[in-house]
């Protein structure tokens, strides 16, 4: 009798488990069907009698399935807490980070030797053949290690930046792991994003400037930045679905003050550098001179004789407001969405006069992105 | 059959069969109630049509027109049965043995092992004969030995011809062991298609066993294999000695509590309805021979390959070239069924050379060995066998034993290998706990008592202790981490 009850008692709380759940979820998806969830299946492709032989029917409804189940984003973060507490802290290529920090693994084994040589081949043949001058910016897991988790592999961005110095030459070569170090204890990166901050981006000017030999022609205080939002979710967040972890955007006013145009592409026109709308999709950085454009020209409203070409990934975007009042125009070229050829591109901006050139990437974005690889 | 390392077709596109994962919303939510309802409302007479209808609905969810081929591969071996009994005794019958064998093993070999081949002869001859590309039908390498086992049966004397197309149809299609085993050989289960006992001290097994396999699949397997990849991505020529060894320790652990994992889930879903399936694994990393691992380890495909391979062939009655020959065959087939690769092959011959060296040369040496020094020699030979049996290619089975030896420019320890340490260590801990007797003995001792808190407690978690099995597979289930 006793173990009759026993049985009774292990079957019914794992019947009750399953049919509850299954009761629940069916509830929902019905009630689903008839509200808004399901507004969009009306515009959706019909599938046919191949697609359900083949298995992709099927296979496209279990999924839908797993999307839509009862609060699902309450198991993902259940799940995520779980793994967590049980010493989990890496997630979707991301290291959680001491301090709310979130840092992208950067694996030595995803930089090998050639990449790293070729690397450097390119910023020699920049810095020595078209005079132009190299900033490679390190990353925060290079320079914030002591909020990495224990053990963490990451790239050694040092010893590729001392070779890239040495390949450079002094004249050519902004040394920022130097002025990153300086001011490792202030908000230099984000948290919750890949790239720095407006902050990190004027301590990489003024180095710039000191490399460059600028005269400075604007004064910009660190003191007077303008708050945009104080709860500003890098793409950090949607890489890990996270709604709780926020921090503030700031920009510097003046750089917000002239009169300017952007022109993206060739096409799209804009008089400001940043971008309202970009706050809310899943990559908010582009807030900064938006994103995912080859050529982005910049006519600075500054009367000045010369100007810049930037060759260089997305950390640029932040910097160049603060390059404008040296230049009557800047344009930016992005290799790795730019589809014509570099090479050219650098050779027909030599020909004009008094134009200058920045290669400004962070180190492991020079390294993923190749841009030698668009010269041929 | 669970593919671990994907399959590469000729043109090195992946191919797999699709199935509806037991660990899956779409079976824990939607198919198992709805079966399970459907199975115990209906009269006894019909239960064999609910399974055979529910096993048939689990297979065509992945790849609905591969149904065809079950029902002909049912159709096919119900009317060989019947020919080979009806000419019992004459030339005929060993003829419908041999078409029904051939028709069997060449839609298998077809199907699986079609491309590879394609591939291998273009690769040998320089020809450019162009792939089938023909997805793998799910479960095709479990149902086909069944069949198989069914055939021969029959024509040994063993067994009568099934009279009844849906008991043999469940026999043949009964979806809880179709993904990986356990083979049940047809002399096992042939009472029970027909009538079986159903009861509550069963159901109440089967629950038990269900949510084990479930937690070993999900929250083990699927673990370990994150672990795996983490080290398998760094590549081989960039581990350390100690990184490898977790590496394949990982790959171990994936392997063996997916398998196991299946079978428990398929064994307790067969106890549900009334059916008793043979063990498949006898916690084979305890073993202290590869002998004894080999006993262990997915012990029903060992036992179909015995029985229907290695004594067919002579075993070891026909002297030791013989046994050799037979034993290099049945490992080599053996490696074949895990995957149309020449690694699969290649671990097979491995396992066989190490079997016939124990058999040999090692066995009285064994014998009188320590056994912390028979596990040890163990662990070490199987460890680079799950190398042979994770790689590719020869190539990377090579740079994979550099790096454990700590040839590679990392040595012997690095960083990486202390943090993946550190943020897998409860899945080792479980996972070394769960692949030993240490929890059932444990179980038992506890048991013994009569009274006391320990053992209120012990019956207290027995009953909840698989609902909360549940309820934590739930969560990894459902909730993704990516």
């Amino acid at each position: 009798m006793k173990e009759r009850q026993n049985d009774l008692l292990t079957i019914s709380v794992v019947a009750v488990l399953l049919l509850l759940f299954t009761v629940a979820d069916l509830t929902w998806e019905f009630s689903a069907l008839f509200g808004s969830r399901n507004q969009t299946a009306a515009g959706q492709k019909t599938e046919g009698t191949a697609d359900f032989l083949n298995g992709r029917l099927t296979t496209s409804y279990q999924e839908k399935v797993h999307d839509h189940f009862i609060n699902r984003h309450k198991w993902d973060t259940l799940r995520r807490d779980m793994e967590s507490l049980m010493g989990k802290k890496d997630l979707n290529g991301l290291y959680f980070g001491k301090d709310g920090f979130y840092f992208q693994q950067h694996f030595p084994e995803n930089y090998p030797e050639k990449r790293q040589e070729e690397g450097l081949a390119f910023l020699e043949k920049m810095a020595q053949e078209q005079d132009a001058v190299i900033m490679l910016i390190p990353t925060a897991d290079e320079l914030l290690q002591e909020k990495l988790p224990l053990y963490a592999e990451i790239f050694n961005q040092e010893a590729f930046l001392e070779r890239a110095r040495e390949v450079a030459g002094e004249n050519h070569y902004v040394d920022m792991l130097r002025t990153m170090r300086l001011h490792r204890g202030e908000e230099i990166y984000f948290r919750t994003d890949p790239h720095w901050t407006a902050l990190g981006a004027y301590y990489g000017y003024l180095s710039w400037w000191q490399t460059a030999g600028k005269v400075m022609p604007y004064y910009y205080d660190p003191e007077d930045c303008q708050l945009v939002m104080d709860d500003f979710q890098g793409a950090y967040t949607y890489r890990l679905d996270i709604d709780t972890v926020k921090e503030r955007l700031y920009i510097f006013s003046e750089t917000k003050k002239k009169q300017m145009l952007v022109r993206y592409d060739g096409k799209v026109q804009r008089t400001s550098y940043y971008r309202e709308d970009a706050l809310d999709g899943e990559n908010p950085y582009a807030y900064f001179l938006g994103e995912g454009y080859g050529i982005t020209e910049i006519l600075t409203g500054y009367d000045r004789k010369s100007s810049l070409l930037v060759i260089g990934d997305s950390w640029a975007n932040c910097m160049i407001p603060f390059l404008a009042p040296h230049y009557g125009s800047i344009c930016f070229v992005s290799p790795s969405n730019y589809e014509g050829n570099l090479e050219e591109l650098v050779r027909e901006w030599k020909k004009q006069e008094r134009s200058e050139i920045l290669v400004l990437y962070s180190v492991t974005g020079l390294l993923e992105e190749a841009p030698w690889e668009n010269e041929e | 059959m669970i593919v671990f390392r994907q399959r590469v077709s000729g043109d090195g596109k992946p191919v797999r069969g699709k199935c509806m994962e037991f660990g899956s919303v779409m079976f824990l939510f939607r198919f198992l109630p709805v079966f399970i309802l459907c199975y115990f409302m209906a009269p006894g007479r019909m239960k064999n049509a609910v399974l055979f209808l529910g096993s048939l609905c689990f297979y065509a969810w992945g790849q609905p027109v591969y149904v065809v081929l079950m029902l002909l591969s049912v159709l096919m071996d119900y009317l060989h049965g019947h020919l080979i009994d009806h000419y019992r005794g004459r030339t005929a019958s060993r003829v419908f043995l041999c078409t029904s064998v051939l028709v069997s093993l060449g839609m298998m070999f077809l199907m699986v092992y079609g491309d590879y081949t394609i591939r291998t002869v273009n690769s040998l001859l320089g020809t450019e004969i162009p792939m089938m590309r023909l997805p793998v039908p799910f479960g095709i390498m479990v149902y086909t030995l069944q069949s198989l086992s069914y055939v021969a049966e029959v024509y040994r004397g063993r067994v009568k011809p099934q009279k009844s197309i849906l008991d043999y149809g469940v026999y043949l299609s009964f979806f809880p062991q179709l993904a990986a085993g356990p083979i049940v050989r047809y002399p096992d289960v042939e009472g029970m298609l027909h009538e079986r006992k159903v009861d509550l001290s069963g159901i109440s097994t089967g629950v038990k066993r269900f949510c084990v396999g479930l937690a070993k699949k999900v929250l083990l397997a699927d673990a370990a294999g994150e672990l795996w990849r983490a080290v398998s991505v760094v590549g081989n020529t960039n581990l350390s000695a100690a990184a490898a060894w977790l590496g394949i320790l990982a790959f171990a652990f994936q392997i063996y509590f997916s398998f196991s994992g299946y079978a428990d889930m398929a064994s307790g879903l067969a106890s549900c309805v009334g059916f008793s399936f043979p063990e498949n694994f006898r916690y084979p990393f305890m073993a202290r021979s590869i002998t004894e691992f080999c006993r262990n380890w997915n012990m029903t495909l060992t036992k179909w390959m015995k029985e229907y391979v290695y004594i067919p062939l002579g075993g070891s009655r026909k002297g030791a070239l013989r046994q050799t020959v037979n034993v290099l065959l049945v490992w080599s087939l053996t490696g074949l069924w895990y995957g149309p690769d020449r690694t699969f092959l290649l671990w097979g011959l491995w396992m066989a050379v190490l079997l016939l060296i124990e058999k040999f040369f090692l066995g009285k040496l064994l014998e009188i060995m320590p056994g912390v020094l028979n596990w040890l020699y163990m662990v070490f030979l199987m460890s680079l066998g799950w190398v042979i049996f994770a790689m590719p290619d020869m190539q990377s089975i090579w740079s994979y034993f550099l790096a454990m030896a700590g040839q590679n420019q990392k040595g012997l320890l690095d960083d990486r290998f202390f943090y993946l340490v550190m943020e897998y260590i409860p899945i080792l801990a479980a996972g070394i706990l769960a692949s030993t007797p240490l929890l059932s003995m444990a179980a038992a001792k506890i048991r013994e008592k009569k009274s006391g808190a320990c053992i209120a407690l012990y019956r207290f978690g027995e009953k909840v202790l698989p609902g909360m099995l549940l309820l934590l597979s739930m969560i990894w289930i459902v909730g993704r981490n990516g």
